[in-house]
């Protein structure tokens, strides 16, 4: 066992070390203009993608469960999902291709986080088998992709605002960025809607209740209530540009909070699950 | 009623309601909670703020989500997102019958058909006639979207305040072999604001407690069986964790709680025997125990007791566990006996037997009408989010004009992001005409016999919205 947890470990390092290299290419290329700088950046994302599928998928075999309890896995798994789709994102809109600048490298920070944590194989709780559970899990970590572009957008509106340097030039028009901002914000509060209620269907099939206003639960609805905040202030008050960014950095850290951090209160629980 | 639906509908009731709702949330998860915290917990923090405690006291604070006022405000909210669902469905069944196409058009020097065609080959389908012109739309479906998002969430919060109300459900514990006869208390009850007493729909017999570990002593799985003793016989039932049960009505679920019940006999200085049985909770692991306080009617000290799962430490479960018993009187402590069982020995003035012992274990009956709606509530989500942010709808109206004809063009949502969609339809309908006719193909209205620019145009600023 402990042989495999080194080698997990080194994969992910691995991963870490080609999503770093990747980030700098296509930072480069982005700020220069270098077609060729992003396109290899683009092609070391996509190894360190594989390697750190292979990682993941090795870990689930040592531990016999999909990637959803312990703080390791937790957010590995999140960061790769988050990157894969991503690229998928990416294929369809060409245009959020930019977000790349915060979407590589907040990935590899999620890994190294995770890392620091140490792997540690925890068994499955009886309450965390649940179909229910794997939906409610993936549409979360979904939505952490949509989360971290949305909020790309609205940080480089932000310093586009703010004069920022010559570099935010070469970033799509602040317009356009303000619509994918708001676009991804409607994508998250999507997700994070069906990730709602595929877990109050499985707290319903594990504890006979669908809702109980744990702190993690409790969080959840705050973030979801401001998205719907967010979302009708855009649609029906006329909020965007600045003010809109603004207000989202708000919602984005407030996803942080309970996704992040409820978790880690022992009064909850979900704290089975990340601790 | 029209003033009515206008309030409902108006922005500021939507926001307001939506603000509301975040701050009754955020004042539950300040204060606490009756439901979430023990009497103990909730007495110590009215001590220590008496003056936050007479504000939850006059306001339901510690029991937000069973209070009247929140109950209001969620069927607030439901009236509102109804109202708002209807209105979002008049205006898709609009769009998707009338169409959805403004602002100004595109003068194209190409054929009605051959535009038509290049409008098929994009994905564009043709849906009926309007203003004289053909309506060609990419995504109809997509019309749907906010009005499913919506009906979604509404029948979500619909069946949430009809648990809310009408939910019933009651806890019993129960030793191995030991039956609750119809009707008998509850150990732990709960229910909704409407909602009356739940009985006991029949006997109820607690045949076994069975728990399976993984070897680092986690819980694998926790499994009941019981049976229903009734006039038409005994049912056995079977059930665990995410393995729950039915019985007349009554959803049945798997306790969290469980552990060994320890049967003990007392014999006093003058010979009296008093028989207790002494309920613990399951220790965490092997080599940690557990701990329960119990007041003796019969006698003037306190009993405190400490049990591990097995009394060589050899696993998370065996037939031989330790029960450790300490007699208290005040912060003194009176005596002290370790028993397994079939062991005696004395504890203070008491000769003491610990004579066997059981499992005992947890059912949740729940008897509830409402969670049909969430499950149905979160598939309408799902439809309604996909449709609303994958596929949103984009519309073309085709006029013949001419040798050539007129394009509008409209997206449904977040129209600056398809705008390139238009402008290829307009540069693959121009690069067509221009290689046919050597001249320049397209236009905007108005300037079609002028110079125009040799670039497709920009669809207008005017019917961009999002």
């Amino acid at each position: 066992m402990p042989d495999s947890f080194v080698t997990v470990t080194i994969i992910h390092w691995s991963a870490v070390a080609i999503y770093a290299l990747a980030t700098g290419c296509n930072t480069a290329g982005i700020l220069f203009r270098k077609e060729r700088a992003i396109r290899i950046g683009f092609g070391l994302v996509l190894g360190g993608l594989a390697i750190h599928g292979a990682g993941l998928l090795f870990w689930w075999r040592i531990v016999g469960h999909g990637p959803y309890i312990g703080r390791f896995e937790v957010l590995s798994s999140q960061a790769w999902l988050a990157l894969a789709l991503f690229l998928v994102f990416r294929h369809f809109l060409p245009r959020i291709a930019v977000a790349s600048l915060l979407v590589y490298p907040a990935t590899f920070l999620m890994i190294a986080v995770g890392l620091f944590f140490a792997p540690q194989a925890r068994m499955l709780p009886p309450t965390l088998r649940s179909v229910w559970l794997v939906l409610h899990v993936t549409f979360y970590k979904i939505s952490v992709c949509t989360l971290l572009v949305a909020l790309a957008f609205s940080v480089f509106f932000l310093l586009r605002e703010r004069g920022g340097g010559r570099w935010l030039t070469r970033l799509p028009d602040p317009e356009t960025m303000d619509l994918l901002a708001f676009r991804f914000a409607g994508f998250s509060f999507t997700f994070w809607s069906i990730a709602m209620l595929a877990g109050s269907i499985w707290a319903y099939q594990s504890w006979g209740r669908f809702w109980g206003w744990d702190p993690i639960e409790t969080w959840s609805l705050i973030t979801w209530g401001a998205f719907g905040l967010y979302l009708h202030l855009r649609r029906f008050f006329g909020w965007k540009g600045a003010r809109a960014a603004y207000f989202y950095l708000i919602c984005f850290l407030l996803s942080v909070v309970s996704l992040y951090f409820t978790p880690l209160l022992n009064s909850s629980i979900h704290s089975e699950y990340f601790n | 009623m029209h003033v009515l639906k206008r309030f409902l509908l108006s922005r500021t009731t939507v926001l307001t309601l939506i603000a509301l709702m975040l701050g009754a949330v955020v004042v539950g998860y300040l204060f606490p909670q009756r439901f979430l915290v023990t009497p103990a917990e909730l007495a110590r923090w009215q001590l220590a703020h008496p003056q936050l405690a007479a504000l939850s006291r006059l306001g339901a604070l510690d029991h937000v989500y069973t209070s009247p006022w929140f109950a209001l405000l969620l069927g607030c909210f439901l009236a509102v997102l109804a109202v708002s669902t209807v209105e979002q469905f008049q205006r898709a069944l609009q769009k998707t019958l009338k169409g959805d196409v403004a602002g100004d058009p595109v003068f194209v020097a190409r054929g009605e058909e051959a535009v038509a065609a290049i409008l098929r080959a994009k994905g564009f389908r043709r849906l009926g006639t309007v203003a004289g012109g053909s309506r060609f739309v990419k995504h109809p479906g997509g019309y749907w979207g906010p009005f499913l998002l919506h009906l979604g969430i509404a029948v979500s919060i619909g069946a949430a305040l009809v648990i809310l109300l009408f939910e019933q459900r009651g806890v019993l514990h129960l030793v191995e072999g030991e039956t609750a006869p119809p009707g008998a208390p509850w150990y732990q009850e709960e229910r909704g604001l409407l909602a009356g007493t739940l009985l006991l729909p029949a006997a109820v017999r607690l045949d076994r407690v069975a728990a399976a570990y993984w070897p680092n002593d986690d819980l694998r799985q926790l499994t009941t069986d019981f049976s229903f003793i009734g006039q038409g016989g005994v049912t056995a039932v079977s059930m665990g964790i995410n393995r729950p049960a039915w019985f007349r009505g009554v959803r049945l679920f798997q306790g969290k709680s469980y552990g060994r019940a320890f049967y003990v006999e007392f014999r006093d200085a003058r010979g009296e025997w008093h028989g207790e049985i002494l309920q613990l909770d399951q220790p965490a692991n092997r080599a940690q125990a557990s701990y329960g306080t119990f007041l003796l009617g019969w006698a003037p000290f306190r009993l405190k007791a400490k049990y591990y799962a097995d009394a060589a430490r050899r696993g998370p479960e065996s037939d031989q566990p330790l029960l450790v018993l300490r007699l208290v009187d005040g912060a003194r402590v009176v005596s002290e006996l370790p028993l397994t069982v079939g062991g005696t020995g004395r504890l203070g003035p008491y000769a003491v037997s610990l004579t066997r012992t059981a499992r005992w274990g947890g059912i949740i009956f729940i008897r509830s009408r409402g969670m049909a709606g969430i499950f149905f509530g979160f598939f309408i989500i799902c439809l309604g989010g996909g449709l609303s942010y994958w596929f949103p709808p984009r519309e073309i109206l085709l006029r013949r004009d001419g040798a050539g004809c007129r394009l509008c063009w409209r997206a449904g949502r977040f129209a600056a992001m398809y705008r390139d969609e238009f402008a290829a339809v307009l540069a693959q309908a121009a690069g067509s005409a221009a290689a046919a006719t050597g001249g320049n193909p397209v236009c905007p209205a108005g300037e079609a016999s002028g110079d125009a620019a040799a670039a497709p145009p920009e669809p207008p600023a005017a019917n961009h919205r999002q």
